[in-house]
């Protein structure tokens, strides 16, 4: 192990075949790349050792020579700090492990495990060397503390950093020609590598923590949060709350700033973290976040990745945490085959093996705690060095915001801003459920507990269980065949395994959640159920295969809530779907289901509309009406009896029924006691088989312990609900020809569009008044009541408030579901959906599902709010598809108008015509027969007609795909203009 | 009382009313395409829209025609958006049916000139879904019309009724059509009973028209062989014309007229029918308007006037004893035959073909029959003083042809189907009543039924095209003076 030849020379030993070895060029510029890369980037405070580890074959050494240092570093007891670094190692696929010397500069290539004793010798020798003679040449002023402990002082370690040299492997010697033929091949050979460009954001950033963090002393302890107005800054509140009670609780001091921001970009990350002397970034930082801050990043300088920017664009050299480290292990070339699994292979996959960790009762939390996943996760790897020490200079005390710093706001006036947004901050620890108690109304509270006890018993919360989660509803039979396959393999296992409510991980195809430490495991086949039953549920080892992976950095994640599609949603709605079977109504149950409910069962109507209207709900359906609006007119109205109408006839509402029926059920009695309704219909149309029978049983399941139906938990209140199939109604989703096929009497009314006033509200079904919903929109009810309308409102804008359901999709994908804060930016969507190289090639988006609009890039500005989009006389979109380079928009636009003209209601004959006479245009347009720009302002000026003679809202939207891309994308329709091309050759002739 | 405004000006309004009959009350113009007087409007062809702002602020564009005005409401009927949704409204109906008049002064009025787009459901009367006939027929009957199908396959059908058996006497709906395809090309059978009918009158007439002149000629020839009145040598038929009557009486006075008495009844029958006696009876007119070219041809329909002043020529030389314009009356064209066949009975020769005899038998009649190769009826439209003399009293008539002008689609079908021509294509496709012979020939091919012969007032205002105004009366007087110059320089030269 030890090198056998003596150590006097400050070469380390060089394997002798190494002399003749020649270095291919494009391998040199590789290095010479990452040379300067790593001088760039790299913090020159400390001494590093930096190894560099990629994906691919030799991550095994690479990490094997980690540790080898680490061990060295640890024998010599000295203050360098070991590294791994992520790079790109294209063309040194045969120079592992790659290893670099900071602040010496030196970069050695094919280090193996022998050598790091040498190498580290050799390195603490010339920190040595450099240290006598900065003092020699400056001042003989402070020595180092400990003989063995180096710093270098800073401008001397950048004036040896200018010229790096080779020491293991050769300096490379080319011939001159031969440089030459070689640079020519190696440009032909690979495809030019294009330009990397730091994104606004990133820039942004370190704009950011330039301006901030630089300017505190490196010995103190200083987090700022920095947060915009409104929504962010009460999540700044109870940030900065956490972040106090968590140093208090570590007993370490720790000065908390905060800074109000108003770039763009940063505005809808916030809050913002950044830390020192430990310079992390963090974005969107939630309250739970503020202890592991705290505690990894404050006290031992980690960084946590799952809070980092995450950009491919970055390029970020970061040191990877262990999880990542073990994660770049288990990847294999292609060429090996599967056998050679980790239970087979005593390789670091077996790292992994957490024993039973995963299904401990408090498995959730011991994966949350740092030491216990070091020392139980990952017990044979060494830990990192004990902590330093939080240096106990300064107390806990909120923040300074004199001394100059002028950015920096009191606490107090974030409170005011927070509280400007919310109205009213939130209160933590009161139940609003019990909070809102009337006393008459004890026994329905008690009916409730007594429900969630028998719950509780029926399936206790923290029980193992395995909840398969699917995207779209395509992968729905798939993930009921896996969770079928799942329960054939479990065999002896006592394991619940049920479809779950949550909304998907997009590219997860069939996923699978593991309770209760939550652990996801994605892109399942049904070959998989036997391996994750025997390996996971029977032995408790987490199989890094099927981790899902950051789609940016790489990275393996190991939770569900970490997952970064999961992390950028603000899930108020949807919060505990991942842990909900859907078709369990004791789950439901156990995550705080028909609480809501309960809450508005015990409240006078009038305070419900209250607390509804403060929550600024709007209707999701589309037209966007205010939703406490629509209670209050219904609630007025005297006529009996009323109906609630709960409306899916989209995918998008069918999707969220199908995962959460009881919710709706929940919703539709919140609204029913609202207005005092006594009868309630869910309407379904186009729905599947699949939703039609968990709707059913979901009913039945409720009727059955007196949630729904007469004298609802003995609050005396009745609520009849039925199911209804509406498939046979047209046009879809129109809600008056629903309500005219509902009346009893003239089943086959007239579907046109009936004229308004009367509104449905005062003479809907039999001419009784009647509140329609989307499913949507009756799905916000519940948390509404249940969290109290501060926490809705806190999110969204002022005049529409919360939170709702998204798909989005790129080009090739599936829809992947969110549920995303009302006013999001659709450039901050895109940020987070789709990595730099993926957002470079988009050229727009289509928004909407029935009647989509485009929008090119750049109008991203654009946020996704009801008035931002009334502007351009769109409802809110509820899916997103990004359109890249190659979309060809007309045929797009064509495809959209045939499907409207198809989708319409025959009664209305002018709008038909006028789509018709519109893709009549587009083929002429296409075909070459529109010769002239006149021409096509003739198509949007008919278009704009088709769009103002509409009756319906459905009609007038059926033209938005063309009106909003002949003012967005003008480009893609001048290009069939004849004229152009010649004009466009003239113009390069000219040139 | 509701305040509301309309472009700006205040107004204010009784009853709750739609925004049109409150825009047209108040002088504002707002175009209209389906909405028809007595039906309720749907707003179904977005040619009315206007700009509404409600109270609360929304801003919609709506129909004028079935949007009830409320309170505060403002409406602006001219901004750019309303003015371009009507316009492509207008475009959109004009592609559906670019022939189609109607349509097409309506997209003109709206600054469409051609087809915006080509639909794949032209036809010769293509329906363009408008709805009218659906809602007429819910109004004002059984409500068994509508639309069925979806698509390209929506089309107007009557549910349960088999067009081939079934016979429907309900025509209600026909006026309302405003391209005529209701009638014309839907294959419904919709006024096939009606058109049946008109066609088997029209049959009719021809029939008595060829009894009449059958029985024309046997009474000329009976006259020219029994003699039936060797005193004044007048047939049976001379006695029933009053051209010839009148031109008598003013010549040679009561006394001599006294044998044209039953004349009368043929001036009161046009009084009553109208030109009955040139549709029906004239036997000349039958021989006359075998051929030719129906409609007009001739561009200056003026010309027409020329037999009025014919007309009153011969009254005025009538006034001086001079009757030789009775050669141009038709009657006497007719009976100067019997003349020849008086000859050929009673002397048993053939009478000599000299040049006088062709001269005063048979040429005028050959020139006029082959006037028919310029227009059909050349000399019943623009030479013959009796027509001239019963075209006077018709204008007077009780029976009247009259089109309903919104019923028309200006399909000019009538136009092309009328013997004398009497029909302006230019004016509505109305004809002068002193130029209609009543023949019906129009009736039945009119897509909208908008053709009936009405009884009513002889005074009521009916358009006349051929009337004489002031300066052409002036010129009519100078006209007939000199021809009266003409005819006494001549008498003087050759009568000695």
């Amino acid at each position: 192990m030890i090198q056998s030849n003596p150590m006097n020379s400050n070469l380390p030993a060089v394997p002798s075949e190494a002399s003749n070895y020649e270095m291919r060029y494009a391998t040199y510029r590789a290095l010479e790349k990452l040379k300067s890369t790593i001088w760039m980037d790299y913090d020159h405070a400390k001494p590093t050792i930096a190894v560099c580890v990629w994906d691919g074959a030799g991550a095994v050494d690479s990490i094997n020579v980690f540790t080898s240092f680490e061990s060295a570093v640890e024998r010599n007891q000295a203050d360098i700090r070991v590294v791994l670094q992520e790079i790109d190692g294209t063309n040194l696929e045969d120079q592992t492990a790659v290893v670099f010397l900071l602040p010496i500069h030196e970069l050695h290539t094919r280090v193996t495990p022998e050598m790091t004793p040498a190498l580290t010798d050799h390195f603490i020798e010339q920190l040595r060397r450099q240290e006598e003679e900065s003092r020699r040449i400056i001042r003989p002023g402070k020595g180092p503390k400990a003989a063995a402990k180096a710093v270098p002082t800073r401008s001397e370690s950048r004036g040896a950093g200018e010229r790096p040299v080779f020491l293991s492997g050769t300096e490379p010697k080319f011939p001159f020609f031969r440089k030459k033929r070689e640079r020519k091949e190696a440009l032909e050979l690979r495809a030019p590598v294009p330009e990397k460009t730091d994104s606004p954001l990133k820039s942004a950033l370190t704009a950011l923590s330039n301006e901030l963090v630089r300017k505190y002393p490196a010995d103190e302890n200083h987090v700022v949060i920095c947060t915009a107005e409104g929504r962010a800054a009460a999540k700044a509140v109870s940030l900065y709350t956490a972040i106090r009670n968590a140093a208090e609780n570590e007993n370490i001091p720790l000065t908390i700033h905060i800074k109000k921001i108003g770039n763009g970009y940063l505005r809808h990350m916030s809050p913002i973290v950044l830390t020192a002397p430990t310079e992390a970034v963090y974005l969107n930082v939630h309250a739970e976040d503020a202890d592991n801050i705290v505690r990894r990043t404050v006290m031992r300088g980690e960084i946590l990745e799952a809070l980092t920017f995450q950009d491919s664009a970055g390029v970020t050299p970061r040191s990877l945490s262990i999880t990542e480290l073990t994660d770049l292990a288990s990847i294999r070339p292609e060429s090996e085959s599967e056998d050679s699994a980790p239970e087979t292979k005593p390789d670091p996959i077996a790292l992994l093996v957490p024993g039973k960790a995963v299904f401990r009762d408090d498995a959730r939390e011991l994966l949350e705690t740092p030491e216990i996943k070091e020392t139980i996760l990952y017990s044979t790897l060494k830990p990192e060095n004990a902590p330093e020490k939080a240096r106990p200079s300064a107390a806990v005390k909120p923040a300074e915001t004199d001394g100059g710093e002028s950015g920096l706001m009191t606490v107090e006036a974030l409170f005011a801003v927070a509280a400007d947004a919310a109205n009213e901050t939130i209160e933590s620890g009161t139940d609003p459920v019990r909070a809102g108690n009337d006393v008459h109304h004890a026994g329905t509270i008690e009916e409730y507990d007594a429900i969630r006890e028998k719950s509780a018993t029926v399936s206790p919360l923290n029980q193992p269980q395995l909840l398969v989660i699917y995207g779209t509803d395509d992968e729905r039979e798939t993930a009921a065949a896996f969770a079928a396959e799942l329960r054939e393999s479990s065999g002896l296992i006592d394991i619940k395994i049920s479809l779950s409510a949550a909304l998907g991980i997009p590219g997860g195809g069939v996923s699978l959640r593991i309770d209760p430490a939550g652990i996801l495991y994605t892109r399942l086949r049904r070959s998989d159920s036997e391996r994750i039953m025997r390996m996971t549920v029977a032995d408790g080892i987490v199989l890094p295969e099927f981790l899902a992976r950051d789609p940016r950095s790489g990275k393996r994640i190991l939770l569900y809530k970490d997952h970064p599609w999961i992390r950028q949603q603000t899930r108020l709605i949807s919060a505990d779907f991942a842990a909900i079977a859907s078709e369990s109504l004791s789950s439901v149950i156990n995550h705080e289901g028909y609480r809501g409910s309960v809450r508005a069962l015990t409240m006078r109507p009038d305070e419900i509309l209250t607390e509804i209207k403060s929550s600024r709900l709007r209707g999701r359906g589309g037209a966007g009406f205010p939703a406490w609006r629509k209670l209050e007119l219904a609630a007025a109205e005297l006529a009996v009896p009323k109906t609630v109408l709960a409306v899916c006839a989209d995918w998008l509402a069918e999707a969220i029924l199908a995962r959460a029926p009881h919710l709706i059920l929940e919703g539709m009695i919140i609204a029913a006691r609202t207005i005092g309704a006594k009868k309630g219909v869910l309407a379904l149309q186009n729905c599947s088989v699949y939703t039609k029978k968990i709707c059913q049983k979901a009913l039945r399941d409720a009727a059955a312990n007196r949630l729904i139906g007469a004298n609802i938990l003995q609050s005396g209140f009745r609520f009849d609900l039925s199911i209804l199939n509406l498939d046979g109604v047209k046009p879809i989703g129109d809600e008056s020809a629903m309500i005219a096929a509902l009346s009893a009497g003239n089943p086959k009314a007239k579907t046109a569009p009936r004229r308004r006033p009367p509104y449905p509200t005062q003479s809907g079904i039999n001419g009784k008044p009647t509140a329609v919903f989307d499913v949507r929109t009756i799905a916000a009810l519940p948390a509404i009541l249940r969290e109290g309308s501060a926490v809705f409102a806190a999110e969204g804008t002022r005049s529409s408030g919360g939170t709702f359901f998204i798909a989005v999709r790129a080009r090739g994908k599936n829809f992947s579901l969110a549920e995303i804060p009302i006013g999001r930016r659709l450039d901050v969507l895109l940020l987070n959906s789709l990595s730099y190289d993926e957002r470079k090639r988009i050229k727009g988006a289509r928004l909407g599902n029935r009647h989509p609009c485009y929008l090119s890039a750049d109008q991203f500005h654009f946020a996704l709010d009801e008035t931002t989009f009334e502007t351009i006389q769109s409802p809110l979109p509820s899916a997103i598809e990004w359109l890249d380079e190659s979309e060809n928009i007309p045929r797009r636009v064509r495809t959209d108008l045939k499907r409207s003209l198809d989708e319409l209601d025959p009664e209305s004959r002018m709008s038909a015509f006028g789509l018709e006479a519109l893709i009549d245009r587009l083929d002429a347009l296409t075909r070459g027969e529109i010769g002239a720009e006149g021409d096509l302002l003739a198509l949007r000026d008919l278009a704009e007609g088709v769009r103002d003679m509409a009756q319906t809202r459905a009609e007038r939207e059926a033209v938005l795909p063309l009106i909003s891309t002949l003012a967005y994308f003008p480009d893609d329709f001048r290009a069939f203009l004849p004229e152009t091309a010649p004009r466009a050759e003239t113009g390069e002739d000219a040139k | 009382m509701i305040n509301l405004t309309i472009d700006k000006k205040p107004l204010q309004v009784d009853k709750p009313v739609m925004i049109l009959t409150a825009a047209r009350e108040n002088g504002f113009e707002i175009p209209t395409f389906c909405d028809v007087g007595d039906l309720t409007p749907d707003g179904s062809c977005r040619v009315c829209v206007v700009e509404v702002t409600y109270p609360d602020g929304t801003r919609k564009i709506q129909p004028a025609c079935d949007t009830p005005v409320c309170d505060g409401m403002r409406v602006r009927t001219a901004t750019a958006a309303v003015r371009n949704a009507r316009k492509q409204a207008a475009g959109i109906l004009l592609s559906l049916a670019p022939d189609q008049p109607k349509i097409r002064r309506l997209a003109e009025s709206l600054g469409v000139n051609e087809p915006i787009f080509k639909s794949n459901r032209i036809g010769p009367g293509a329906c363009i879904h408008c709805g009218i006939c659906v809602r007429a027929c819910a109004e004002k009957s059984s409500g068994i019309l509508r639309f069925s199908g979806t698509g390209g396959d929506r089309r107007l059908t009557l549910p349960g009724i088999d067009p081939k058996r079934e016979k429907r006497e309900c025509e209600v709906c026909i006026p309302y059509c405003p391209t005529g395809a209701l009638k014309r090309d839907l294959g419904l059978g919709i006024g096939a009973e009606k058109a049946a009918r008109q066609r088997l009158r029209n049959r009719l007439r021809t029939l008595t028209r060829w009894l009449f002149l059958v029985l024309s000629g046997f009474a000329a020839v009976s006259t020219a062989t029994s003699d039936l009145s060797p005193s004044h040598g007048i047939s049976i038929l001379a006695r029933v014309n009053p051209f010839e009557g009148l031109v008598i009486l003013l010549a040679h006075g009561p006394n001599r007229a006294l044998p044209y008495l039953p004349a009368l009844a043929v001036v009161l029958t046009t009084l009553i029918l109208g030109r009955v006696w040139c549709g029906w009876i004239c036997p000349t007119g039958t021989l006359l308007t075998l051929f030719g070219k129906k409609g007009r041809r001739i561009r200056y329909q003026g010309l027409r006037r020329a037999k009025t002043i014919l007309f009153l020529s011969a009254l005025i030389f009538a006034l001086v004893k001079l009757t030789f314009f009775l050669y141009a009356d038709p009657l006497a064209l007719f009976t100067r035959f019997s003349a020849a066949i008086r000859a050929l009975t009673l002397n048993r020769q053939p009478p000599a073909i000299d040049g006088e005899s062709i001269l005063r038998l048979a040429l005028p009649f050959a020139a006029l029959f082959l006037l028919n190769g310029i227009e059909r009826g050349f000399y019943c439209r623009y030479l013959c003083p009796l027509g001239g003399f019963l075209g006077l009293i018709s204008k007077f008539a009780f029976l009247k042809r009259v089109v309903d002008r919104h019923g028309c689609v200006q399909c000019g079908e009538c136009g092309k189907s009328c013997p004398t021509g009497a029909i302006a294509d230019d004016r509505n496709y109305i004809s002068d009543p002193g130029e209609c012979v009543q023949c019906g020939a129009c009736q039945p091919d009119c897509p909208a039924d908008a053709i009936r012969f009405e009884f009513g007032s002889p005074f009521r205002r009916v358009p006349i095209e051929f009337d004489f105004g002031r300066f052409e009366w002036i010129g009519a007087a100078a006209l007939v003076t000199l021809i009266t110059l003409a005819a006494l320089i001549v008498t003087a030269l050759f009568g000695r």
